[in-house]
């Protein structure tokens, strides 16, 4: 029998101004940890509590726990924005997120395809993450992979502006208990418990995450009811007023390893979710969402299943719903709807379930000198099996699920696919990545979609890579089976909108201590679904847009000096719609993002980032005024015990209050955009058993 | 002020040692103390896993104790004699002096040396460093064409892993050619007549985890430019290395080195009498290369006989 016991001394902390031969011999010690590892990020690499980064020939970004931390981002979306050539615009409807990569702008977004651990999340309804988004919290997230560009070649659909990755931590990561808690402005607490041990060989993760905040409210001035008021001379718009932005989040995920095996399952909970803008930007201060989405997935992964093999089976679930918690409001009591009066207002309450299960077997054979073969296929079958829909349009509030009335059939699609992909350096310092998949969908038929890369190591630190990739983007159910919708009706005959891009990417380090990085890119994009007349009054979906784009992005990582590192980015892109000859609009022209990660003292770090959107044009046939640019600043200040066990943190985003504003829908035509959050401030604590 | 907090620091120590040493005196006999010091994140993290690695393989009862720059000598003498402590693992150079300046008749083992040298005190030593016989292995079945490795090192931090490593060496066949420096000016002229040698192929450089020979803003730089243009090829005991381009590193598997230190312990009297007094290097290690690297070179990281690779740099491509 093992006895242990700590006995920890304290020691005298606070006595800094210390400096004895011990301190410096300790100091000393620690530079020559540092000789042995290089730096803080690689010690966490070799000590396994950060795993190093899967390659992949692309345009790719990694942002690290470690680096979210840093940044006292709270969710997802504030990271992503930091990435360049990807600017997280929002949707009238609940503020969801629309990731705008390099111009790629649409309203539900369905062009990113984004991954949990490797598992698509789209949603088959409208093609987006969900109606009910309601944020995606960062405590349990180790690293964000996002590659801009197109990766139908390995990931099918969707992948098609950009792919992003969320990969969960580990059992082996957490290695112990993290827990914190957060208050902040618009009434917002969130607390988190992160517990990871190994038990018997057994590895086990659980994450637990929560969420309660009234939301920020952003005045709103006109919206679309007041120009119907204006038409119609009633004065039902609720304007000027608020928006709702108020939700309960519950994020809940198990992760059981052992060998080979490996199970996790999740639950992201939405409560309370309020509608932001409202459904058609008419405000709604009423209505609520709700949304369930359940996880599982069970992994067989063998780097050594046999000689030169490596190989990955998975078995995924997905069950996700977009529910109705209080009766949505379209239009406001005492608005004129199809000729007629609503005292009680419009509501429309439709409602959709999904679920999806996914098969697949990759295969990595490294057999044949020179080369890496990836091979695999997989099934994927998709279906929403519930529809519901409630609405007053007769007058009363009526049930129609389940009725030719409902606005979409519960239906199924089947996808089956292969792909093949091989890494060959056929020269030194030369490797060419080729690869192609094939999809076949029972609704749409198939595509097969390549891509090439070709990565030379130009001098020691110097990499230039050239890229080419198609990607395709299945066309969402909305756009395929919407019926009774006479603004948005589907069509059976659409095919999937195609994307294909040129980029030039180069890599340096060539300066000490300094990492730069410049991508170049091409894109044309074609048979974009918009809903267009079909000469009756009704707008149909139909494969009709084209649009092309060319641009850049600029990154930087400097450390100044021991206590300073720098990180900046520039992206530019201009996209033009074929059909006007206009810009495309909505999406940034420029865009910049730095921040500073200063270590005041080993304990305290100061983080001031800046956000710079610049340029925006208006989408063709809409004439309101430019959008204004914006610049957002925020701070950090961090403050980590000794033994980095316990971390205070207090930080403001949008320091200086600023009205920034993303576009609302052109169709609407009202002169209000949608205003961002305003100042918010937050204190958080953090506690690490590591 | 500084001193009576000096003095409430000692008094704790030892209102704490003794209340231990009332609350559990039957169970004391016997234990084994693991002394380590108080690091900031993210060296922390290191020696928790040697701490992991010892108690997962003692076959003793242990006790620890972390020390910081406060704590005296006599405090921690006083604190083993209270202990009834049977043996000392020390981890770091300020556990290690902590222990070896008191007297006791205990065994002692003193893990997590980095530049370990030679000293009075009569205790085993196990630095961080690599054994060189592990990465001449990995050299050889890299590039068997190796037969002259080059390296440059600081005698006063180094020299106990040189004389080894010159013993190895000869069972590789390998003729290591070393270079003594002081400073980074002196290292950088000897690197640069190294990276101008006749016959490249034939020729690997090492690189030793010392920033008084290879600092991170001129020679390391230099070597690697040089070392991509003419294809020689730069091993290290350095992770740090690596990442920025070297071929490969050998490092220590943390636990595995607490696991060696128990052993150590464990086997204390069985182990055979020592003839000198020079530390001995991590056996247990862990593998990092730089694919780039290997592929300029034109090496094959799938050959069968090569080690597990347990970190891949680049991270990204």
């Amino acid at each position: 029998m093992k006895s242990n016991l700590h006995i920890v001394l304290l020691g005298l902390i606070l006595s800094v101004s210390l400096v004895n031969a011990d301190e410096l011999e300790q100091n000393e010690f620690e530079e020559d940890l540092l000789d042995l590892y290089g730096d803080e990020v690689t010690i966490s690499i070799a000590t396994g509590t950060e795993q190093p980064i899967s390659q992949a020939p692309a345009v790719a970004s990694v942002i690290t726990a470690r680096e979210i931390a840093a940044m006292g981002a709270h969710d997802l979306d504030e990271v992503l924005e930091t990435v360049p050539g990807l600017h997280v615009a929002r949707s009238t409807l609940g503020y969801n997120p629309i990731y705008t990569f390099r111009g790629v702008y649409t309203a539900t977004n369905p062009q990113v395809l984004m991954l949990v651990n490797g598992i698509s999340i789209n949603n088959l309804f409208v093609g987006d993450r969900s109606q009910v988004w309601g944020g995606f919290p960062v405590e349990s997230i180790s690293r964000i992979e996002v590659i801009r560009g197109p990766g139908s070649a390995l990931y099918g659909a969707d992948a098609f502006a950009g792919v992003i990755n969320v990969v969960t931590k580990s059992a082996q990561e957490i290695n112990g208990t993290e827990a914190g808690a957060r208050i902040g402005s618009f009434n917002t607490q969130e607390a988190w418990f992160l517990h990871g041990s190994k038990f018997k060989g057994v590895d086990f993760a659980f994450m637990l995450e929560a969420k309660s905040s009234s939301g920020h409210r952003e005045k709103i001035v006109s919206d679309v009811q007041t120009l119907s008021d204006q038409a119609l001379s009633t004065s039902a718009s609720l304007a000027p007023a608020a928006t709702t932005n108020g939700r309960d989040n519950l994020d809940v995920r198990l992760d059981i390893e052992k060998q080979y095996w490996q199970f996790r399952a999740g639950l992201q909970r939405r409560r309370n979710a309020e509608i932001g803008f409202g459904v058609g930007s008419a405000l709604d201060t009423h209505g609520e969402y709700e949304s369930d989405r359940w996880n599982a997935d069970l992994t067989y992964h063998n780097p050594e299943f046999a000689t030169d093999w490596d190989m990955q089976a998975q078995l995924s679930f997905l069950n996700t719903s977009a529910e109705v918690g209080e009766d949505v409001f379209v239009l406001p009591p005492g608005a004129v709807f199809m000729d007629q009066v609503f005292p009680d207002g419009v509501i429309g309450n439709p409602e959709v379930w999904e679920r999806h299960w996914r098969m697949s077997l990759t295969a990595l054979y490294s057999g044949i000198d020179k080369h890496t073969v990836r091979i695999g296929g997989g099934y994927n079958h998709s279906e929403i099996y519930k529809v519901k829909e409630s609405n007053n349009f007769s007058g009363q509030l009526v049930d129609i699920s389940d009725t030719a009335s409902v606005f979409l059939p519960e239906d199924e699609r089947k996808n089956q696919f292969i792909f093949v992909q091989d890494i060959w350096k056929f020269a030194r310092d030369w490797t060419l990545t080729a690869g192609i998949r094939y999809d076949d969908y029972n609704d749409f038929g198939d595509t097969w979609n390549p891509r090439a890369a070709l990565v030379w190591s130009a001098t020691h630190d110097t990499t230039i890579k050239f890229l080419y990739g198609q990607a395709f983007r299945a066309p969402s159910f909305a756009e395929f089976r919407n019926q009774n919708n006479p603004v948005a009706l589907g069509n059976d005959e659409l095919k999937p909108e195609q994307m294909q891009t040129f980029e030039m990417a180069l890599d340096s380090r060539k300066f000490n201590d300094m990492r730069l990085g410049l991508n170049i890119f091409h894109y044309e994009w074609k048979n974009i679904i918009d809903f267009i007349s079909d000469g009756s009054g009704s707008l149909q979906a139909h494969n009709q847009g084209k649009q092309t784009g060319y641009g850049a992005e600029l990154e930087l990582d400097w450390q100044l000096t021991n206590a300073l590192v720098l990180h900046a980015n520039y992206a530019f892109q201009d996209s033009e719609d074929q059909a006007t000859g206009e810009d495309a609009g909505n999406a940034p022209h420029h865009q910049i993002h730095a921040s500073i990660d200063w270590q005041l003292h080993p304990q305290w770090t100061l983080r001031p980032a800046v956000n710079f959107i610049i340029d925006r044009d208006r989408p063709p046939a809409d004439n309101r005024d430019e959008l204004d640019d914006y610049m957002l600043i925020d701070l950090t200040l961090a403050s980590q015990s000794y033994s980095d066990q316990w971390e205070l943190k207090l930080g403001v985003k949008n320091l200086f209050d600023v009205r920034a504003e993303e576009p609302t829908d052109a169709s609407f035509n009202i002169s209000n955009d949608l205003p961002l959050a305003g100042r918010y401030v937050f204190t958080e604590i953090n506690f690490n058993s590591k | 002020m500084k001193h009576h907090f000096l003095q409430l620091g000692i008094l704790s120590l030892c209102v704490s040692a003794l209340l231990l040493a009332l609350a559990s005196p039957a169970h004391s006999q016997g234990k084994v103390a693991i002394i380590m010091p108080e690091v900031r994140a993210p060296y922390k993290v290191i020696f928790d896993d040697i701490y992991d690695g010892i108690v997962e393989n003692l076959n003793q009862q242990s006790i620890s104790l972390i020390i910081n720059k406060e704590v005296k000598s006599s405090t921690v003498d006083g604190w083993i004699a209270n202990m009834g402590i049977s043996a000392i693992i020390a981890l770091g150079p300020a556990a290690h002096k902590s222990v070896s300046k008191i007297t006791t008749e205990l065994p002692v083992v003193s893990g997590a040396m980095m530049t370990a040298t030679p000293d009075d005190q009569d205790s085993l030593k196990v630095a961080l460093s690599p054994e060189p016989a592990e990465l001449f292995d990995q050299l050889s079945t890299l590039n068997d064409n190796i037969s002259r490795v080059a390296v440059v090192y600081n005698p006063d931090r180094y020299q106990w892993l040189i004389n080894l490593a010159q013993k190895k060496a000869l069972s590789y066949g390998i003729d290591l050619l070393t270079y003594k420096a002081s400073n980074v000016k002196q290292s950088a002229k000897i690197y640069d007549q190294l990276l101008a040698d006749e016959k490249p192929q034939s020729l690997a450089i090492w690189l030793l985890q010392d920033r008084t020979i290879v600092d991170s803003k001129v020679v390391l730089p230099f070597i690697l430019e040089r070392s991509w243009q003419r294809s020689i090829m730069v091993f290290s005991s350095s992770l740090g290395h690596v990442k920025k381009g070297v071929l490969f590193c050998m490092y220590p598997d943390n636990r595995a080195h607490g696991k060696q230190l128990a052993q150590i312990i464990d086997n204390y009297y069985q182990l055979p009498a020592r003839v000198h007094k020079d530390p001995m290097p991590t056996t247990d290690l862990l593998m990092a290369i730089n694919s780039r690297t290997a592929a300029h070179l034109g090496l094959d990281l799938n050959k069968s006989d090569l080690r597990k690779i347990d970190v891949v740099f680049p991270l990204t491509n």
